[in-house]
């Protein structure tokens, strides 16, 4: 038994691989060993040799010098008497002094020395000291000392192996014998507890193996249990489930496995499954070219697959099949197919009903969509034709309202009597009502069609909310209210909005704020940064209060609230224009109210992405005060409206240094252009005959008037009749009615001339 | 009266020869050719062998170093010595020195170099000097400003001379020149006159002392018959002609 461990067993890999590992080690240190023996040695002839150019070559020297042969060879055999010196020799250009030794081609340190002689000051060179040492000696003493030690390292490295085999044949090996075969005779039947055979002893990894080996034959029995109760389990599934289960060989496309459901399934006896070609030999006539080339070109890719076909039944009836496979692989080539069949048969029925179904739908959708389309079409024909309209009804309210309140402004600078200073203010308050419900009308109008043009821009949010005070500031005057603005928090930042848009809804909260509070009651503007790109302005008055019905529908047009049985002014329609526009600008307005604690209303808008300073200060502060054109300056007015004609010349009337040229229709006026070539020219678009741009397009084709100033005036205030305007190439566009301020200051915009105080 | 007057003859010369093989003095010599040679042929072999005939002795001579030779002779071991500086008489009580000196030695400077040193000691500081170790002599009176080497023997002397190691050597004057003939050396001189010249007698071992005076008379003898002159002609004047003519020829 020992023999055969000795020839096979572990204790003998542990020996082979003690004394390899030894031997290797031994080697390895030996070679090391020697290498610095080798060294030191060198070291040591090296040192000897600097010792004998230290210390004897100044005896030599005197001796060379003097010719002293004797003394000479004296030293030179002093010399030689050193261990490991081979040759010495002492010369000069003559002769030979002293050889004492052979020389050697190999195995050599040989050093060569200069002798010199100080006479008379200076170093003569008189000869040369020729010294080698031998290298036999350290080799001998090197091979000596590898056959001393790998002779003693070989004899107890393999008592050592030895000694170790047999301890480990009694502490380990005997035992693993025993443990090998144990498990060869376990039985799952017939189970017993291993135990070895070991004096008393404190638990080691043996006791561990044991222990553990007991334990796993105890989990393997507790695993094969369930194995068994899994294995019912699973083939009960199976037998019992509607998916056919089967395997088939490749080699003779006979199917090994087939579930007894497929005899229910298609009806025939189950041996009959496992025929050659079976599967092959029932698949429908129509299907099976298909089938059977497709799979097994998916077998060949080995790429598992899943298609569904129809099969023949034993009575002749169809049945589809769905069929999922497995492709079984022995070393990378298909062996087997494994997979399950579903009967379909009935969701194929029902699919076809869909899908029949579904082609029905689609037609009536397909009619709908075009009924829609035409809806659509209708409806934005008639959008256009509303737009078109309040367009022109718009235009014909403003033209009379022109006269209307030019001429009441005219007559506010008369000197009239105190009575007839109310009538004027009554009809200007009236005119000027008007105009904003005509105004909001075409606002919301041109917002309901999508036709506003938004312009965003970056801007300083307080100077927005700043003019926006300005506006309202005299209404709230007039009724004690206080305006209180605390937007310490958001002072430095800027909007990115359509800055005029934006003031219409400040302005028109604002106004509500006022027009809704209580007299001497208090208005806050505040504000609050939501988040990164979010800003909310929030105005809150001391108002009345709104309840919850009234702030649901407080955003729908033309809804007061039943204001409008009260004195309050206003069209109804501020809120919705506000929303409409927030929401345009990507904004959002909103309401938080609680009847007798007054009412907040909210915008929430977009902040600047860049910080962009703008310093619109130039722009606060509109001087009232009517500038004079002066220095005979000419200004030519075609204007075909005999009223509106009057009210320019009553505007210009007062105003001594300018000199007004009229004309009714556009080819007198281009007449009168290239006489008196004037300063300016008005120019009303909406002209009989030529209108306004063809008359601009006209005095730009005169070389003599090419250079003149043509301000538009018309009715058209839409912002695309404007945009039009100024690209056609009018330095001005004022919309009627008239604002005599922003009359005269385009005019001097653009003309050339002294402005004097007036 | 003719066959009496051959015997007689006859009779000296047998009785000649007798007292010859039978009186022999041995004599420590540690001169060099070509004063003394092994040969017994230099001068100081010619001069003293001659002398010694003349009081019916024969000369035998042995070399030995220069203490041991003088140890040997005042232990009576050998008979005496051929030539000493005078004085050894108070450092060796058994030696008796013969009055009338053998020869003069002559310390003199060899060079090969144009050199004038004026025959002083004070001459040779500014040159480098050799001589051979243990000349007192010369270690007393060769300046110390000189650079000065010191060597083993007259070989090694004329050798650093040669490659010009030295400027100047100092040696004996006769032993000097027989080694330039000997090695044929070109180019070397004497430097005259010699740095220190000292006269050298002979020494005989107080058993011989009745021997001193007679051999004292038999050195003046040969100076005044010309014997000397004529052994000095032999040996050492030769020496001289090649190397410097001006050289002084007293001896």
């Amino acid at each position: 038994m020992i023999i055969e461990y000795i020839k096979s067993g572990i204790g003998r890999k542990i020996m082979t691989s003690i004394v390899l590992f030894s031997t290797v080690l031994t080697l390895l240190i030996t070679l090391v060993q020697l290498y610095r023996d080798y060294n030191n040695d060198i070291d040591r002839i090296e040192a000897q040799l600097q010792q004998v150019e230290d210390v004897h070559l100044q005896s030599l020297s005197a001796l060379l010098w003097t010719s002293d042969t004797d003394e000479l060879k004296t030293l030179a055999d002093g010399i030689m008497r050193l261990r490991d010196m081979q040759y010495l020799e002492v010369r000069d250009e003559d002769k030979q002094w002293a050889v004492v030794g052979a020389m050697k081609e190999d195995d050599v340190i040989l050093r060569e020395y200069p002798i010199t002689y100080p006479y008379k000051g200076k170093d003569i060179s008189i000869g040369t000291l020729k010294l080698a040492a031998s290298l036999d000696g350290v080799y001998e003493r090197l091979y000596d000392k590898v056959i001393t030690i790998l002779v003693s390292n070989g004899i107890k490295t393999f008592l050592v192996a030895i000694f170790i085999f047999f301890i480990f044949h009694y502490l380990v090996t005997r035992h693993i014998v025993k443990i090998a075969a144990f498990t060869r005779a376990f039985d799952i039947n017939n189970r017993k507890k291993l135990v070895l055979d070991r004096k008393q002893h404190k638990a080691d990894e043996l006791d561990d193996l044991v222990y553990a080996y007991n334990e796993m034959q105890s989990r393997q029995a507790s695993s094969i249990d369930k194995l068994h109760e899994s294995n019912a389990r699973y083939r009960s599934l199976v037998e019992y489930s509607n998916a056919i289960p089967w395997e088939l060989d490749l080699a003779t496309f006979r199917f090994t496995y087939v579930g007894k459901q497929a005899e229910q399934v298609l009806g025939y006896p189950l041996r009959d499954w496992y025929q050659a070609n079976f599967w092959v030999n029932h698949i429908h006539d129509e299907d099976s070219e298909y089938v059977i080339a497709y799979c097994r070109k998916r077998t060949e890719q080995g790429a598992d697959h899943e298609f569904e076909y129809r099969m023949r039944a034993a009575d002749d009836s169809i049945v589809w099949i769905h069929d999922d496979v497995i492709v079984v692989k022995d070393n990378g080539v298909p062996v087997r197919l494994q997979g399950f069949m579903f009967d379909v048969t009935e969701q194929k029925k029902a699919r076809q009903a869909l899908q029949l179904a579904h082609g029905n739908l689609e037609e009536k959708v397909a009619e709908r969509t075009q009924a829609l389309m035409h809806a659509k079409d209708e409806a934005e024909r008639a959008n256009q034709l509303k737009t078109e309209f309040l367009s022109r009804v718009s235009h014909e309210l403003r033209t009379p309202m022109n006269a209307i309140l030019g001429f009441a402004q005219l007559l506010r600078q008369e000197q009239l009597e105190s009575d007839q200073l109310d009538s004027v203010d009554e009809i200007m308050r009236a005119g000027k009502h008007l105009l904003y419900v005509i105004d909001d009308v075409l606002d919301l109008s041109i917002i309901e069609t999508g036709n506003i043009n938004l312009s965003f821009e970056d801007f300083h949010l307080r100077d927005c909310v700043d003019e926006c005070l300005a506006l309202v500031q005299p209404m709230a005057g007039e009724r004690g209210i206080k305006v209180d603005v605390d937007l310490h928090s958001c002072s430095d930042m800027y909007l990115h909005m359509d800055r005029e848009r934006l003031k219409e809804v400040v302005v028109n909260l604002l106004t509500n704020a006022i027009k809704y509070n209580h007299d001497n009651g208090h208005i806050y503007i505040q504000c609050e940064q939501r988040s990164d790109s979010r800003l909310r302005i929030s105005i809150v008055d001391t108002g009345p209060g709104l309840t919850q019905e009234q702030q649901s529908v407080m955003f729908e047009p033309f809804n007061r609230l039943g204001a409008e049985y009260t004195n309050t002014n206003g069209t109804g329609i501020g809120l919705t224009i506000s929303r409409r526009l927030m929401e345009l600008m990507g904004g959002a307005v909103g309401v938080h109210s609680l009847p007798g604690n007054g009412t907040t209303f909210w915008i929430d808008c977009n902040l600047s992405p860049t910080i962009i300073r703008v310093d619109s200060r130039g722009k606060d502060g509109v001087d009232i005060n009517v500038p004079i054109i002066s220095d005979a300056c000419k200004v030519l007015c075609i204007e075909d409206n005999p009223a509106n004609m009057r009210l320019i010349e009553k505007i210009l009337y007062s105003k001594p240094m300018v000199a007004l040229y009229a004309a009714t229709t556009a080819e007198a006026g281009l007449e009168l252009a290239r006489r008196e070539i004037p300063g300016v020219i008005l120019m009303d678009i909406n002209l009989p005959g030529v209108d306004g741009y063809e008359a601009l397009l006209r005095l730009r084709n005169y070389s003599e008037t090419r250079h003149i100033p043509v301000i538009a005036i018309s009715a058209a205030a839409a912002a695309s009749d404007i945009e039009r305007g100024r690209m056609a190439g009018f330095q001005g566009y004022v919309t009627k009615p008239i604002n005599v301020v922003e009359l005269l200051e385009s005019i001097e915009r653009v003309v050339n001339c002294k402005v004097n105080q007036g | 009266m003719r066959f009496t007057g051959m015997l007689y003859v006859l009779f000296c010369c047998v009785a000649s020869a007798h007292v010859h093989a039978s009186n022999v003095l041995v004599f420590n010599t540690t001169g060099k050719p070509p004063l003394n040679t092994l040969e017994r042929d230099g001068f100081m072999d010619q001069v003293a062998a001659e002398a010694l005939r003349r009081i019916g002795y024969r000369l035998e001579t042995v070399q030995l170093p220069a203490e041991r030779g003088l140890a040997n002779a005042n232990a009576g071991i050998d008979d005496g010595e051929i030539s000493r500086i005078a004085g050894l008489e108070a450092l060796y009580p058994n030696l008796i020195r013969v009055p009338e000196k053998i020869m003069r030695w002559e310390f003199s400077a060899f060079t090969n170099k144009d050199i004038p040193i004026g025959g002083s000691w004070s001459g040779l500081s500014p040159y480098a000097v050799s001589f051979i170790n243990g000349w007192k002599i010369l270690e007393r009176n060769v300046p110390a400003e000189a650079v000065i080497s010191k060597v083993k023997n007259p070989q090694q002397l004329f050798g650093m001379l040669q490659k010009g190691r030295t400027d100047i050597i100092i040696f004996e004057r006769w032993g000097g020149l027989n080694i330039i003939k000997e090695k044929k050396l070109e180019n070397i001189k004497i430097i005259t006159p010699p740095l220190a010249v000292k006269n050298m007698f002979m020494y005989l071992h107080k058993k011989h002392r009745q021997l001193v005076p007679a051999l004292s008379q038999a050195l003046s003898d040969m100076k005044n018959d010309g014997s000397y002159q004529r052994i000095y002609d032999r040996t050492l004047l030769p020496l001289t002609k090649k190397i410097n003519p001006q050289a002084s020829d007293d001896y």
